[in-house]
């Protein structure tokens, strides 16, 4: 879940980088400097996030018996 | 110890690992406990199950077949039973005789918790009455009314206060496409009416899924499909094996929503799946206790059931709803997919933005540094242009300068030249007017005896310019004299 939600955060604040890029007419190269390192640790976060992990498979009807 | 736990389900009405569960008969088999002490060490097995099935298992680990030899004792040779004592009897060997039975409806009294029923063949005049529980009832999803023709499942029991043998129904079945198709579609009017199917009810599925709680059966393509396709990206699938066509189908589907409710309440999405079918074998996902446990769901539900004409009930229920195990798989992983693509996407863009960046500041210091270059050349072909005028202009003063002198020079020449010449003339013009003036001079007249007459200061031509009176001065040789005009005479 908290997984989740950071990949969801981490995949909005990267758009929004790329959004500030799509905007900027003057750019100040400090701050996009900035931008681009905030963006390559998001990148990292995501990529980290997203890469193949075997999936967990468990049958729960075992455990049904103590559900009485 | 199998059969054992199979007829005493049935005896109780339950489900066989609500009995003891599988583990549990597993673990009993291969440690065999002796005692109340043994047997609660096992898992699954407490106190309350011990008051229950203690004695019972023990006894047939003691290799005392319970039931065998409760059935043995019957055989006894001479023996005299009681009613009661005989209708167990005869009631645990009728368990055997569990069938379906088809029959067209014959009767329906529907009372409170229970109902009673009667089917028989259409033809001839074979009959049974039947009892079914409501909430059996309730599950099976079909309206009984007389001529309806219909499946049963069950056993045949006999009980015991009227001594009458009655079919213990657990399932009734709708037969033919026809009837199923009319029970369907009342069905779904009904739930409709409610609002059940109603868009603004559904839940939104987390956009990234990680935590499934996927129910359908172990056999069959729908898991294969589902698990194969959903892509690897850490899910924790919590699988919830539940038959999906016939008789059990709707009890353990209805379990599964609830008990994934219930135990697993934090996981992102129930995943109902199933391969495709008939309407007969999508029976289990047509019924109204199935549709109402998926509305109830605080989990958002993802169905995926196959169906070849109908849109089953259930889907219809659930919050989302693909039409194969596939799509529902393929839902779950797209998200993902995307995400995958988006992050390589904007590192992409964000990269070769900040090079764009760069390279421009780099363009606008060259370009500055070009600007500058290219004025100050301007500035030095100025000042080179500037000089060069300037000797050019130098070069046209001195040359001005010399011509003007030249032409001094020789003006000079030219002009005492051209003055003498016109002294010399000017003298012999002075001389011949000298010689004009001296001949034409008045007073050379005057020597000669001529006169002339002045009115103030004007000689005097004609007698119009005079008049009487007049003062005049006669100029003679030797003096002037002035005299008064007395006589006028016209020539």
């Amino acid at each position: 879940m908290t997984k989740e939600t950071n990949l969801t955060v981490s995949l909005k604040k990267l758009e929004e980088i790329v959004e500030w890029f799509e905007s900027q007419h003057e750019v100040d190269v400090e701050k996009a400097l900035e931008k681009v390192k905030e963006g390559a640790a998001l990148i990292k976060a995501s990529k980290d996030r997203l890469k193949k992990v075997e999936n967990e498979f468990e049958e729960v009807k075992k455990e049904l018996e103590e559900g009485e | 110890m199998k059969d054992w736990r199979v007829k005493t389900a049935r005896r109780e009405n339950v489900e066989l690992f609500r009995v003891i569960a599988n583990q549990a008969i597993e673990e009993i088999s291969s440690k065999k406990p002796q005692n109340k002490a043994e047997l609660l060490e096992i898992k699954g097995i407490k106190e309350k199950k011990f008051a229950k099935y203690g004695e019972e298992i023990l006894a047939i680990v003691r290799g005392e077949e319970e039931s065998d030899k409760f059935v043995e004792s019957f055989k006894e040779e001479g023996k005299v039973f009681e009613v009661g004592e005989y209708l167990d009897f005869l009631n645990e060997k009728l368990l055997d005789a569990e069938a379906r039975v088809k029959g067209e409806v014959s009767s329906v009294d529907i009372r409170g918790n229970y109902i009673f029923f009667s089917i028989k063949d259409k033809e001839g005049e074979s009959l049974i009455s039947c009892f079914v529980w409501k909430n059996d009832y309730d599950a099976s999803g079909v309206n009984l009314e007389e001529g309806m023709e219909v499946v049963i499942w069950g056993y045949p029991n006999v009980y015991k206060p009227s001594g009458r043998l009655s079919f213990q129904v657990k399932l009734i079945e709708l037969v033919g496409e026809g009837l199923l198709k009319k029970a369907y579609e009342d069905l779904k009017r009904k739930l409709e009416a409610e609002g059940l199917f109603a868009p603004e009810r559904k839940k939104s599925l987390p956009k990234y899924i990680q935590k499934i709680g996927l129910i359908t059966s172990h056999q069959g393509a729908a898991i294969g499909d589902f698990v194969s396709n959903v892509g690897n990206y850490g899910y924790k699938i919590n699988f919830f094996d539940s038959r999906v066509e016939g008789k059990q189908a709707i009890f353990e589907l209805v379990r599964g929503v609830k008990w994934l409710n219930e135990n697993i309440p934090d996981i992102d999405a129930i995943v109902l799946v199933r391969g495709g079918g008939s309407l007969e074998s999508l029976q289990a996902f047509n019924t109204e206790m199935l549709v109402r446990e998926i509305s109830e769901s605080k989990i958002p539900v993802l169905a995926g059931i196959g169906h070849e004409q109908d849109v089953t009930l259930a889907a219809l229920a659930a919050d989302m709803m693909v039409s194969t195990p596939t799509a529902a798989a393929l839902e779950i992983r797209q998200p993902w997919d995307e995400a995958i693509h988006g992050v390589e996407s904007s590192e992409k863009y964000i990269l070769n933005a900040f090079q764009g960046i760069l390279a421009e500041k780099k363009n606008t210091v060259l370009e500055s540094e070009r600007i500058l270059s290219g004025m100050l050349a301007e500035i030095f072909e100025r000042f080179r242009r500037a000089k060069e005028k300037l000797k050019n202009n130098l070069v046209k003063i001195k040359m001005t300068i010399d011509q003007e002198r030249n032409y001094l020079a020789s003006a000079g020449k030219k002009l005492s030249m051209n003055y003498t010449r016109l002294f010399s003339n000017f003298v012999n013009v002075m001389k011949s007017l000298a010689e004009k003036i001296a001949l034409h001079d008045p007073e050379r007249q005057l020597k000669l005896g001529y006169s002339l007459v002045f009115s103030g200061k004007k000689i005097l031509r004609s007698v119009k310019d005079i008049k009487l009176k007049d003062k005049v001065n006669i100029r003679l040789q030797d003096g002037d004299m002035e005299t008064e005009i007395i006589k006028i005479t016209n020539q």
